[in-house]
């Protein structure tokens, strides 16, 4: 190596750099964030590819386009069911993102969000 | 949290894919990002720069693609610096053919990395391969930037829009090209210069896209064959890489 210690002297550098202009344009952007639309979505840059908004509940995120207040229900812990069959099926990317806000938030994984989903509509959906 | 995706992707080999994305994602690790970097490139260079070999791993990228008994994401990673894990391969050839039969390539890394979601990275980043493949278009087809190292030397920059020629197929937007590092310049050559400049005049109306050039240094090599980053081994080599992520930081942080 060229130098006695140059990993020493490299992490000084990014400490230099984590304490003044990292540090400030992180702050700059968090503040540039919340001035402009309140889309707080969690990825660094605050214009990412979600649209999760860290101020509350999961139904108030996702159903803020509607007026009418939807039915609520608590997602438990309880243990995944273990028989499992892999299927593909078309999903609109809007859904998708309302998707992975539910399972950040809960942390179930996507699938049991789905079944969960599905065993809802099928209890209460009424078809004609 | 969400968390980026970016592709290191050149479909020219040897211009320094696995060592951009190592000392790239070592670099946003020691800024306290947490970073996961995905080796699927064949050779599994990023993986033996960051010191391991297949010794190391059991599960790997290839364990998540088994239809009957996917292995967990969790137990596929390994941890290879503070803040920053590894997803190494060991079987590019089959992962290709497993991706062949799928019939949605647009959706298919989503589907296998889905844990992901769940998990605290702020970066996610992939080592790509050379060539035009259905790893790379499920890549590709997952991610919000690319960064691409290209060598500085006649046929390298003779090849740069061949990347475009690659999103234009895969019916991509362009502008997930956030970054062109030149790699490997040698100030000291007239041939260097002149690349250089053909890069400078061919991205004038998007002088931002390029970087920097790194300096073709022998400490950058060095440190690769010791399974070290740069930033643990040499601190002018690690200065080559060091203003290059404050251009990734700039852009896409």
């Amino acid at each position: 190596m060229s130098k006695n210690n140059p990993e020493e002297a490299n992490d000084k550098k990014f400490e230099t750099y984590l304490e003044k202009e990292l540090k400030e344009k992180v702050e700059k952007k968090g503040n540039n964030n919340s001035e402009n639309n309140g889309n707080g979505d969690g990825n660094i840059n605050g214009n990412g590819d979600s649209t999760y908004i860290s101020n509350g509940s999961v139904n108030s995120n996702i159903n803020n386009k509607s007026s009418k207040k939807p039915t609520t229900f608590k997602l438990s812990k309880e243990k995944k069911e273990p028989k499992k069959i892999k299927r593909t099926y078309y999903i609109y990317e809007e859904d998708d993102e309302k998707l992975n806000e539910l399972a950040r938030h809960s942390g179930k994984d996507k699938s049991e969000l789905v079944r969960i989903a599905i065993g809802f509509l099928y209890d209460n959906a009424e078809v004609e | 949290m969400g968390f980026k995706k970016i592709a290191i992707i050149n479909n020219k080999g040897g211009v320094g894919k696995s060592t951009t994305s190592v000392q790239l994602a070592h670099g946003l690790a020691k800024l306290n990002f947490k970073v996961l970097l995905i080796d699927l490139d064949g050779q599994n260079d990023s993986s033996l720069f960051l010191g391991f070999t297949e010794k190391d791993y059991d599960d790997t990228f290839f364990d998540l693609m088994d239809s009957r008994y996917p292995a967990k994401l969790e137990d596929c990673i390994i941890n290879a610096r503070e803040n920053l894990d590894l997803l190494p391969n060991d079987n590019i050839e089959q992962i290709n053919a497993e991706l062949h039969r799928s019939s949605r390539i647009d959706i298919i890394m989503g589907e296998i990395l889905s844990d992901l979601e769940n998990m605290d990275y702020d970066f996610v980043m992939f080592d790509c391969g050379p060539q035009r493949t259905k790893v790379n278009d499920a890549v590709l087809c997952y991610i919000d930037h690319i960064i691409m190292p290209v060598q500085v030397e006649s046929a390298s920059v003779r090849a740069v829009g061949n990347i475009y020629d690659y999103l234009d197929q895969l019916r991509l937007s362009s502008e997930l090209i956030t970054l062109i590092i030149p790699n490997m310049y040698d100030a000291r050559t007239n041939e260097s210069k002149k690349n250089l400049n053909i890069l400078k005049n061919v991205f004038s109306d998007n002088p931002g896209i390029l970087t920097e050039p790194i300096n073709r240094r022998v400490k950058i090599t060095e440190a690769g064959r010791a399974g070290k980053t740069v930033f643990e081994y040499d601190e002018e080599a690690a200065d080559q890489f060091f203003k290059v992520l404050k251009r990734v930081v700039d852009k896409i942080v």
